[in-house]
């Protein structure tokens, strides 16, 4: 069908492909810095050719379909790394408070008090059964204590903060899941009808991505254009186009138990994103350092006390117990207390004269000695805040390389998905000049056709 | 098909910028505080090690504490003793002159009196306190040593006991904190106060006075005996405290060592840290100041 009707119809689907093509150009450089967009590109193919006797004349070009350009497989990655290096943020954040309040290459911390304490104990052996320096010994122990139950405090404080950002971060885990639900519907309902829905799966990605930096998330193709996602312990949180709601509910210990809608505990297994993070801080870190801070209350009081009751007081009576203690090392250093007011009740004699200094000197070597789990106040302290330290340095390395490898992936998918402007002024130029082209055809088609109604004119 | 880069270059700018700036606070938060640790974080094994090193010093001030209150007991004892002996020496003298025969009993009776007010006297020396402590008599410290009591022989009796403080002054070093009257006054071998008790009665009388001399001089060189235990108590103090000066100097050492900064690494890091940030700067200010966009006219 090689006639002037048949050029103008193709002219006219060149036009209209180009300024579709032009569409999609311009939409690209609008979403230049739009997060999570993937370039669209439109994917042009041959309009069926047209038989005519035996010769076969092409009819112009379609537009297929307009493709969004990404790597569905390193989406999933980045959104694995991406919760991790969420998890190790939300983690360091609350541990870097934590060890300032343990802060001792600057002095700050549990040691200067110990050490007080001890110290008070050396000075009232050098005058036994001056006031004044008992009074000294009773004040450093208050220091002791207080240092405890402050210490004790701020970490039962601190859980409690990490403890509050549960439910909110469920919350949010639950908005997510509804609306990738949602897209998920949506996009099915597109591609059934053979649509394109580019947009949309950007829109969802972009989604999982802020779920995955919430909580472990695990990712399957639903079929029909859906993606199921999953959490911990194979927990559904979107199938298809139903979401499912995480739950909160406390604990024996009135901490935040993490739910699966079927009621299945997921605390114990969630260990990434912004959760896993809090859970970790929350359920070992804090409880760990506690302990640690029990077991050193205790230690020093069961030790001062033993040695304190073996000794005369100033009124000539055998001691009584420095520190009081729960029976229990769990709570010891939130409630360990001096039990005595009066400075003349410390028993710093052994033979019971006043002026005899060697259960002073007895209890002030107690420093020296394995009195906490088996080693000195001091070595099981600085173990501690050590074993801290390098918690904290192990997770900040891993937090630098994990954000080095996210930046890398999000690099190569910005080599896959972004959007370059080279590449868009050409096509600019690219489609711009198809299109002058075509219009150039319809031109000269409309001057063809003038000519052929022009030929009975002049003959007649 | 070419290999597509990231168009998107920025981000890599920032990435750069953000490193570059925790490398910066590093190195001048380590010159500004002159220490590489700031937090556990920094290095935990040199955290540990700067609480024993805290721990240690606080233990030395303390000693060093300690050893000054020592000081200021054990030379009240010292000069007291050097009292001590200084009027037994009078007293001997006195008893000497006493032998003389050919005195008068008014001379007699004057020179018993001024060994009984010895006597008296030394009393109170043996009673010396310091900072409300006895510190003659031995850990029974919260009285008087010694009461007069003209019942008694030597006309005094001991209160205190015969046991002694021992007080720490470096770690593992013990030191005799006190010598109890009944060693250096009242001792067996030597009776300060019967002795003069004894030499009045014989310079009143003029009877026994060599063999009452005689006793006095024993009870002399015991106490002089005897107060030596001072003398090796001062200077064991006095060791002691150079020993914990120059402990505290290699605590401080060590804890430089541990977290202390090198001042040229230091300076040299913020160096390099300064001329990264304005190279990345530069570069930074290069990227897509052209696109094809602008041959496109």
């Amino acid at each position: 069908m090689a006639d002037l009707m048949g050029s103008m119809s193709i002219a006219l689907g060149a036009l209209k492909n180009n300024q579709e093509a032009l569409d999609v150009t311009t939409n690209n450089i609008a979403n230049q810095n739009t997060p999570g967009y993937s370039r669209q590109r439109v994917n042009f193919s041959e309009a069926s050719p047209i038989q005519y006797g035996n010769l076969q004349f092409g009819s112009g070009a379609q537009v297929d379909n307009i493709q969004s350009i990404r790597d569905q497989v390193l989406e999933f990655r980045i959104n694995a790394e991406t919760g991790r290096q969420s998890s190790l943020e939300s983690f360091l954040q609350p541990m870097q408070q934590l060890q300032a309040g343990f802060n001792e290459a600057t002095g700050t911390g549990l040691q200067s008090s110990i050490s007080s304490f001890f110290n008070s104990l050396t000075q009232l052996s050098t005058n036994p059964a001056n006031v004044p320096m008992r009074q000294n010994v009773l004040t450093a122990a208050q220091g002791l204590t207080q240092a405890f139950n402050n210490a004790s405090s701020n970490l039962t404080t601190m859980r409690a903060t990490q403890d509050q950002q549960v439910p909110t971060v469920v919350q949010q885990i639950n908005t997510l899941a509804s609306s990738i639900a949602q897209l998920n519907s949506r996009i099915s309902q597109f591609s059934a009808g053979g649509g394109n829905s580019g947009v949309l799966e950007d829109q969802r990605n972009q989604l999982i991505h802020q779920m995955a930096s919430l909580i472990n998330v695990t990712m399957v193709d639903g079929g029909h254009g859906t993606i199921s996602v999953s959490t911990a312990m194979g927990a559904a949180l979107v199938v298809g186009q139903q979401s499912f709601a995480l739950k909160t509910a406390a604990n024996a210990q009135g901490l935040q138990d993490i739910q699966a809608s079927d009621g299945t505990s997921l605390t114990a297994a969630i260990d990434a994103g912004q959760l896993g993070g809090i859970l970790k801080v929350r359920d070992q870190e804090i409880p760990q350092l506690q302990t640690k801070l029990d077991t050193m209350a205790n230690g020093i009081a069961t030790a001062v006390n033993a040695a304190h009751t073996a000794g005369i007081d100033l009124n000539g009576n055998p001691g009584t117990n420095l520190f009081t203690v729960p029976a229990t090392v769990a709570g010891s250093a939130a409630g360990i207390k001096v039990n005595i007011t009066d400075p003349k009740l410390i028993a710093a004699s052994l033979d019971g004269t006043v002026g005899d200094n060697a259960n002073a000197l007895t209890l002030s070597k107690l420093q020296g000695q394995n009195i906490v789990a088996g080693q000195t106040p001091v070595d099981y302290y600085s173990n501690t805040v050590s074993q801290l330290g390098s918690d904290i340095q192990q997770a900040t390395i891993e937090s630098n390389t994990q954000s080095a490898v996210v930046q890398q992936l999000q690099n190569q998918r910005n080599s896959i998905s972004g959007v370059s402007m080279d590449e868009e002024a050409a096509n600019l130029v690219r489609f711009q000049r198809a299109y002058q082209a075509a219009a150039k055809v319809v031109t000269t088609i409309d001057q063809m056709t003038q000519t052929v109604l022009n030929m009975g004119v002049g003959g007649a | 098909m070419t290999i597509r880069f990231n168009p998107d270059l920025y981000s890599d700018v920032v990435a750069g910028l953000n490193n570059n700036n925790v490398q910066q606070s590093t190195a001048f938060q380590e010159l500004s505080t002159g220490r590489r640790v700031q937090q556990p974080s920094d290095d935990p094994s040199a955290t540990a090690d700067v609480i024993n090193i805290h721990w240690q010093s606080a233990q030395t001030d303390q000693y060093a504490q300690n050893v000054n209150n020592l000081q200021g007991l054990l030379q009240t004892a010292d000069s007291t003793m050097s009292s001590v002996i200084s009027s037994l020496n009078q007293a001997i003298s006195l008893g000497v002159q006493s032998g003389d025969s050919t005195l008068s009993p008014t001379n007699r009776a004057t020179i018993a009196t001024q060994v009984q007010n010895i006597g008296k006297q030394i009393l109170t020396l043996a009673n010396t306190s310091f900072q409300g402590t006895y510190i003659f008599a031995g850990t029974k410290s919260g009285q008087p040593a010694y009461v007069a009591n003209p019942a008694s022989p030597n006309g005094v009796t001991y209160q205190g006991n015969s046991n002694t403080n021992q007080v720490e002054v470096a770690p593992g070093q013990t030191v005799t904190m006190n010598t109890p009257g009944s060693q250096l006054f009242t001792n067996p071998s030597g009776d300060v106060f019967a002795a003069l008790t004894n030499l009045a009665t014989a310079a009143a009388t003029g009877n026994g006075v060599p063999a009452a001399v005689d006793q006095l001089k024993t009870a002399f060189d015991t106490v002089n005996a005897q107060r030596t235990q001072y003398g090796t108590s001062l200077n064991q103090l006095q060791t002691a405290q150079t020993f914990l000066a120059t402990n505290k100097l290699g605590l401080s050492t060590q804890e430089n060592s541990a977290v202390g900064i090198d001042l040229a690494q230091a300076a040299s890091d913020v160096q390099k840290a300064l001329t990264q940030r304005s190279a990345i700067l530069a570069a930074g200010g290069k990227i897509q100041n052209v696109s094809l966009l602008d041959y496109l006219k």
